[in-house]
């Protein structure tokens, strides 16, 4: 058994939402990510995967919940400690665009990460930043443009290459691809692969795609309104999804083959409740096709049905 | 069967677009047909001219957006090219309606949701401000808003990405169009929240026997969802068939490779994906020859010297532009 590099107990994030009351963004996430290993968090826009991502990179830290990486808890450790562990963890956002600084050349963007951890003369940093930007396709040619001569796809590859300059054990990859095109998108999610294998990185790939998720990820936790509802190895959570949300997002994605139904959605219309007051018991009853009372009562508990495969559901299929 | 005649007709259509590193042909000699209770669908990947087609259609470019007179557009019998931008006013939103890729920049920040569909009402179909008022209420509920007594007084930015799309699509059938462009209606939104406006759309459609237009860059979308296809790229139509008849015999290189880049549920944990290397050409100066040339894996010396103008072979309804199809040489 490989050993934890980050390991999440209990993780719960909440905003002041005014009047006393709280937004519950994230509610007792706990998880773990084995060395070397690429874990996929899956959900819809406001289940709370970014908040996630975010309290793991201490952006802000969680309201209480522990975050354990290389043995060390990052919400306990002293600033400076902090700042010294901060290159082993690395993450990459969403907007590729606005995540780079608009007036800087991209060389001095991608240098910046050896230029705050104090690493290499400038002469080396801009050396080892024009190789990086070789490896991720850039031209290194260009390293004198700014970000908005790139395209979207591009910014991305910069994006990857600023985040491996710290060479980190650790990356955190917000939706790296979701405002792509497919063809780029392909092109960025190998280009993460290469880096995986390059670096030995271990990831937690944050998507609401689904089958971008299964091409990538080892094992996929499924997220709803702040909390998870199933967690499994990726050929068994597809093959087998034992929670009605997992399925219902199955379910959702096109298919590019016109003989079958397009895709359809097998839960009921309607949004996600509002995190400021989630439902009683199972958060996910609201849109459930098979909510019955117990579900209103009680909270289902998050348990291993069998090895590798946890699900939150008093009725898994 | 007798054929009805085409809804829009659209020949050798161009849109040349002046910037300051020269000429961009943005679209370049695109001519297709729709039929009414049709969907079309447009494929590519950003930038091959799909979305500024359909303003050129909707003339909703700047001036320095120039489409020459020998491209040609008639609607429903009129000649769009002809009219004046008045005459043209009445048509827009009436007539033919568009919904745009992101709904938080198309819709007017600092309006009531309800005011901006009972303002198309209003506007188009000269109804007063109660009965425009009732009849949102009532479009709302239709394109799936919930509690639209609530909503119909709310901004944009207080609804989420789904129903701010929603709310485009009532201001888009406010008024019954014949024919629907709907621009990346999806891409900005969840799977989830995509099958539904999909579903809804394609309900809505079926209705009321309208014409619609999907641009998109995901095949996996189109697939379902349209009756023909169109694929293009760096402004021109690079195939062109059935949809049925597409995805069972692609021709075009470039088709193969977009549905090959579509990671798929099958594949197993880390495939590498066969991505299209490179990127599209740069349209103020496009390569001799095919354009996809200096991209497709079975590029030979013709393609590089010789543009390959739409051919067909045994199928007649099944245009591809290339040299060397998928599947055998064209007769």
């Amino acid at each position: 058994m490989k050993e934890n590099l980050l390991s999440i107990k209990e993780l719960t994030v909440e905003f002041n939402a005014g009047r006393g009351r709280k937004v519950h963004a994230v509610s007792g996430v706990s998880f773990e990510i084995s060395e070397g290993e690429t874990l996929g968090l899956v959900g819809e826009s406001g289940c709370g995967k970014s908040t996630v991502a975010r309290a793991i990179m201490q952006l802000p830290g969680p309201t209480w919940g522990q975050v354990i990486f290389c043995g060390e808890d990052l919400t306990r450790v002293s600033r400076k400690r902090l700042r010294q562990l901060r290159p082993c963890f690395q993450m990459i956002f969403q907007d590729s665009v606005s995540s780079l600084n608009p007036r800087r050349k991209i060389v001095d963007t991608i240098a910046a990460p050896l230029r705050i951890i104090g690493k290499a003369d400038r002469a080396d940093r801009i050396e080892r930043a024009l190789k990086m930007m070789a490896s991720v396709g850039i031209d290194p040619g260009a390293c004198d443009n700014r970000p908005f001569q790139f395209s979207g796809g591009q910014c991305q590859r910069i994006q990857i290459a600023r985040a491996l300059m710290a060479e980190p054990k650790l990356l955190v990859c917000d939706e790296p691809v979701s405002s792509l095109d497919v063809s780029v998108q392909a092109q960025i999610i190998n280009l993460l692969e290469d880096m995986r294998r390059r670096y030995n990185l271990t990831m937690l790939f944050i998507s609401h795609d689904l089958a971008v998720v299964k091409n990538v990820c080892d094992r996929v936790a499924v997220m709803y309104l702040g909390k998870l509802c199933e967690e499994a190895h990726s050929e068994t959570l597809y093959s087998t999804p034992r929670h009605p949300y997992t399925a219902a997002l199955l379910d959702a994605i096109p298919k590019p083959d016109p003989g079958l139904p397009p895709g359809k959605v097998g839960i009921t219309a309607g949004e996600m409740p509002s995190p400021v007051d989630p439902p009683s018991g199972c958060r996910f009853r609201t849109r459930c096709p098979q909510a019955e009372e117990r579900c209103a009562e009680e909270e289902p508990a998050f348990d291993e049905i069998e090895p590798g495969h946890r699900v939150a559901c008093h009725f898994p299929k | 069967m007798t054929q009805s005649p085409p809804l829009l007709n659209v020949e050798n259509l161009r849109t040349h677009i002046h910037t300051d590193r020269g000429i961009v042909r943005a679209v370049d000699g695109v001519s297709f047909m729709l039929c009414q209770g049709k969907t079309l669908g447009i494929v590519g990947e950003s930038g091959s001219g799909k979305s500024v087609m359909c303003r050129t259609i909707l003339r909703l470019l700047p001036r320095t957006a120039v489409t020459p007179d020998n491209s040609h557009v008639s609607f429903d019998g009129h000649n769009l090219r002809r009219l004046s931008e008045k005459e043209f006013n009445r048509i827009r939103g009436r007539y033919i309606a568009m919904i745009f890729q992101d709904p938080m920049s198309s819709l007017n920040p600092v309006m009531k949701v309800g005011k901006q569909i009972s303002e198309t009402l209003s506007h188009h179909l000269g109804m007063k401000r109660k009965p425009a008022r009732d009849r949102a209420m009532e479009l709302m509920k239709s394109v799936g808003i919930p509690m639209p007594e609530q909503r119909v007084n709310q901004y944009p930015h207080q609804l989420s990405g789904g129903m701010r799309q929603r709310v485009a699509i009532a201001i888009a059938l406010a008024c019954n169009p014949k024919l629907l462009i709907a621009d990346e209606p999806t891409t900005a939104l969840d799977v989830t929240v995509q099958a539904e406006i999909l579903e809804l759309l394609a309900r809505r459609q079926s209705e009321r026997n309208m014409a619609m237009i999907l641009i998109t860059h995901d095949l996996g979308v189109a697939a379902g969802r349209t009756s023909d296809i169109i694929v293009m790229y760096a402004g021109r139509i690079v195939e062109q068939a059935p949809a049925r008849e597409l995805f069972s015999n692609m021709r075009m290189p470039y088709t193969r490779a977009l549905m090959d880049s579509i990671p798929r549920l099958e594949n197993r944990p880390h495939t590498t994906l066969n991505s299209i290397d490179g990127q599209p050409p740069d349209m103020t100066s496009p390569p001799r020859g095919c354009c996809f040339a200096p991209r497709c894996s079975r590029v030979r010396k013709q393609c590089t010297e010789t543009e390959p103008a739409l051919m067909s072979d045994s199928r007649k309804d099944h245009l591809f532009a290339c040299w060397y199809p998928v599947g055998g040489p064209a007769s």
